[in-house]
């Protein structure tokens, strides 16, 4: 059986997650929240735009801080529903190949409210190259700045990056433990993936694109 | 009653929304490591921004939702308010104290203290700014007030070393 994302979306959904009696989200060995999209738009485009007036030459160290920050979701978020009872129930038996581990993940992925993702081209152990659209990041941009001079969907492109690099670096299939050191073992590797947006819907692309390489091919 | 707590999804696009913003689902780890990349990079104007961004994040969805709702009272609103925001897994939050003069608040189990200490430990202030910036949105979406005039403070956090997470709200 192949990834059936229709039923993922459609399960996952089913789900309702929502608060416990607690007011929390205890799913996938993690805390969920429902959040407001408005309110990481406003955070990250507003430390960015902080810090690049401060000094315009910050804008690339600015824009780490965000990918890390999306490289630690990836790694945890994830990670975390890569090695959970929901995933061994729901996605695991479709799983033929490692590959499957990609499009699994991106299938959960899709029924978070993120936008809608599509694997467009996977190179196994290689490349990764994915469209995305109404990312949120990128609608959320265009509704309360002008159009952007480069790309902007910086959690959606290190979530890209730190997917690769949890099947093909942190080989997730073997359920390690998910530790600062193996995070930082994996993400520092020269071989590790990063990712490119190429196409951003805030910088006037129909749609945005990534392309997940890995750093020193 | 519920009915109103329902998020509205497009499974094809992939969009949630819930009085016509989009809703996102994210996780504590990068709730409050976006946080304190923030915190580290604005120092001690970061507090503005997290609850300026807080508040008109859940004003603009709250006032959507209560276009949508049948009840008129104020105090209904803030109810929903305290349902929604438990819904979507920030915790449990009492605002029975809370009027159009503003007043107190406290929270029980909040995600950002517990997500904030289970990643780090302890720190040395208060650390849910998402929670006060909902607070103000609430009450100025509840009694009608110009955002300008409502303020929400952080002034006891599980994450601090404090027993719970208590907010002060105050109209201007
Ligand atoms: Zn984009």
């Amino acid at each position: 059986m192949a990834i059936d994302e229709r039923v993922i979306v459609e399960t996952v959904t089913g789900m309702g997650l929502a608060g416990n009696e607690e007011g929390l989200i205890p799913a996938f060995g993690l805390y969920l929240t429902n959040h407001y999209a408005d309110f990481y738009n406003r955070i990250s485009f507003g430390v960015l735009g902080a810090l690049v007036r401060e000094n315009p030459e910050l804008t690339e160290d600015a824009v780490a801080l965000l990918t890390e920050a999306a490289h630690v979701c990836a790694f945890h978020t994830f990670g975390g529903i890569m090695s959970s009872v929901e995933w061994d129930a729901l996605v695991q038996p479709m799983i033929e190949s490692r590959e499957d581990w990609v499009l699994g993940m991106m299938a959960v992925v899709n029924a978070f409210g993120w936008g809608r993702f599509r694997v467009a081209e996977l190179l196994p152990g290689e490349r990764l190259v994915v469209e995305l659209r109404d990312s949120y990041e990128s609608s959320g941009y265009l509704e309360s700045y002008p159009q952007a001079d480069g790309p902007r969907c910086f959690l959606a492109n290190g979530g890209m990056a730190g997917l690769m690099n949890l099947v093909y670096q942190g080989d997730i299939t073997r359920r390690p433990t998910l530790t600062e050191e193996l995070y930082r073992e994996v993400f520092s590797d020269p071989r590790s993936f990063r990712s490119h947006e190429r196409l951003c819907a805030a910088k006037g692309d129909s749609h945005c694109e990534f392309v997940v390489e890995r750093m020193q091919g | 009653m519920s009915f109103h707590l329902a998020p509205q999804a497009d499974l094809e696009r992939g969009i949630t929304t819930l009085g016509g913003r989009r809703l996102v689902f994210h996780c504590h780890h990068y709730n409050v490591f976006l946080q304190r990349t923030i915190e580290d990079a604005l120092q001690e104007r970061a507090p503005r921004l997290l609850v300026a961004a807080g508040m008109e994040a859940s004003r603009s969805m709250l006032q959507g939702r209560e276009g949508e709702a049948q009840s008129g009272s104020a105090a209904d609103a803030l109810r929903r308010a305290a349902d929604t925001f438990a819904a979507q897994g920030f915790g449990r939050v009492d605002v029975r104290q809370l009027g159009e003069g503003g007043g107190r608040a406290t929270l029980d189990h909040s995600h950002y203290a517990v997500g904030w200490v289970s990643r780090w430990g302890k720190r040395a202030a208060p650390g849910c700014f998402f929670a006060a910036g909902f607070l103000a949105g609430a009450v100025a979406v509840a009694y009608r007030l110009a955002p300008e005039r409502v303020t929400s403070r952080e002034i006891e956090c599980v994450a601090a070393g404090d027993e719970r997470c208590s907010f002060r709200v105050e109209v201007w």
